[in-house]
């Protein structure tokens, strides 16, 4: 019973993590290189992140688009029609340095947390 | 499951999205904005080798209600639970709303396909204006033979009619893969309703002795739009159901 709890709270935990993070990862993956929302789900998985969705991205990138971050724009495409994909605006690249600063300066405190605990637990051993 | 193309099944599954759309009461407008996205980007992740397994396990009530958020309808007080769970139970639209829609979307069906068979039909009688002088003129005909080809004129007229009315209506469909069905079905219900107000429409002017008094043209005229608009309604009413179970 303890564990099915605490396997909820850790795919809970999980979930937020991934919520915290998205939007942002979508924006770097974007700036990377423009692409389409399937594009993007692919190379997320390429870079780790397993359990995204198409249901997932789509949705986050419609919000990104409405709140000014991405924009669509149609490119030439050597072959067949014309092809839309999604680039990150100046607000979006903004953004994106803005979130960057703020997740070296939170990775960096939770580091010094575990660096503590560990040098406890050397120190009790 | 076959890879690069549209799939009929994404179109169901489209739909299923957009009557969520709708159950949560998105407007129209906004409606066919957000599914001629949604296609262009399914079609695109297509191409680019999707597969259609994994597009189709994505439960289409849980993405439209995220993709309403997205957009900002109504969005939630708190952004609480899973990352793509729905924010927010559906409001149901009041009946009149949806009767309004659906009235609307039929009467539009009804509009492209009067509209085309309009343009076909002129189109169709300036090409075959020559055809009818030649018979007109053409003294060796017997009256009778004259007849019989004045009549496959008139039904090559009303084919042209019937199919530009069935292209216009497709026309009006957003996705490719649908256009050939609907194509298919207003031009049979262009062709049944037509026969339906010749009939109508001979049987009335027998009664009045086949007089060419205004208010009697009129009111032919009027018994052929409105038997031919009664069949178009059909028809989109069809495609309806069809498509929404």
């Amino acid at each position: 019973m303890s564990d099915m709890i605490e396997g909820g709270l850790e795919s809970k935990r999980d979930s937020d993590l991934l919520r915290g993070v998205l939007d942002m990862c979508v924006l770097g993956v974007l700036a990377t290189r423009p692409a389409h929302a399937y594009e993007v789900v692919e190379r997320l998985r390429g870079l780790g992140f397993g359990a995204v969705s198409y249901g997932t991205i789509y949705p986050l990138v419609t919000r990104l688009r409405r709140q000014g971050l991405v924009a669509q724009e149609s490119t030439a495409s050597p072959v067949g029609p014309t092809r839309k994909v999604l680039v990150v605006t100046d607000s979006g690249r903004d953004a994106l340095g803005a979130w960057r600063t703020r997740w070296e300066e939170s990775t960096a405190a939770v580091r010094r947390v575990l660096s503590q605990v560990d040098e406890s637990q050397a120190g009790s051993s | 499951m076959n890879r690069g193309g549209w799939h009929p099944k994404l179109t169901t599954w489209v739909d299923r999205v957009d009557a969520r759309w709708h159950q949560l009461g998105l407007d129209a407008t906004q409606r066919r904005q957000l599914r001629l996205e949604l296609v262009a980007d399914l079609s695109q992740a297509r191409l680019d080798g999707a597969p259609l397994d994994e597009l189709l396990a994505v439960d289409p009530d849980r993405f439209a209600a995220d993709v309403a958020v997205g957009v900002g309808f109504d969005p939630p007080p708190d952004g609480s639970g899973d990352v793509a769970a729905p924010q927010r139970a559906a409001r149901e639209p009041a009946a009149w709303r949806l009767v309004i829609a659906d009235g609307a979307s039929v009467a539009r069906v009804a509009g492209a396909g009067l509209f085309g068979s309009v343009v076909g039909g002129v189109c169709g009688l300036a090409l075959l204006l020559p055809a009818i002088g030649w018979v007109q003129n053409d003294r060796r005909m017997s009256y009778h033979t004259q007849g019989a080809v004045m009549l496959v004129i008139y039904a090559t007229a009303a084919l042209l009619a019937a199919l530009g009315g069935a292209l216009a209506v497709a026309s009006d469909c957003t996705e490719r893969s649908a256009r050939r069905v609907v194509r298919r079905r207003a031009f049979i219900g262009l062709i049944v309703s037509g026969i339906a107000a010749t009939l109508v429409t001979v049987s009335f002017a027998s009664a009045t002795g086949y007089s060419n008094a205004a208010p009697v043209v009129v009111t032919e005229l009027g018994m052929v739009i409105g038997v031919c608009a009664l069949g178009l309604c059909l028809v989109a009413m069809s495609i309806r159901r069809s498509r929404h179970g």
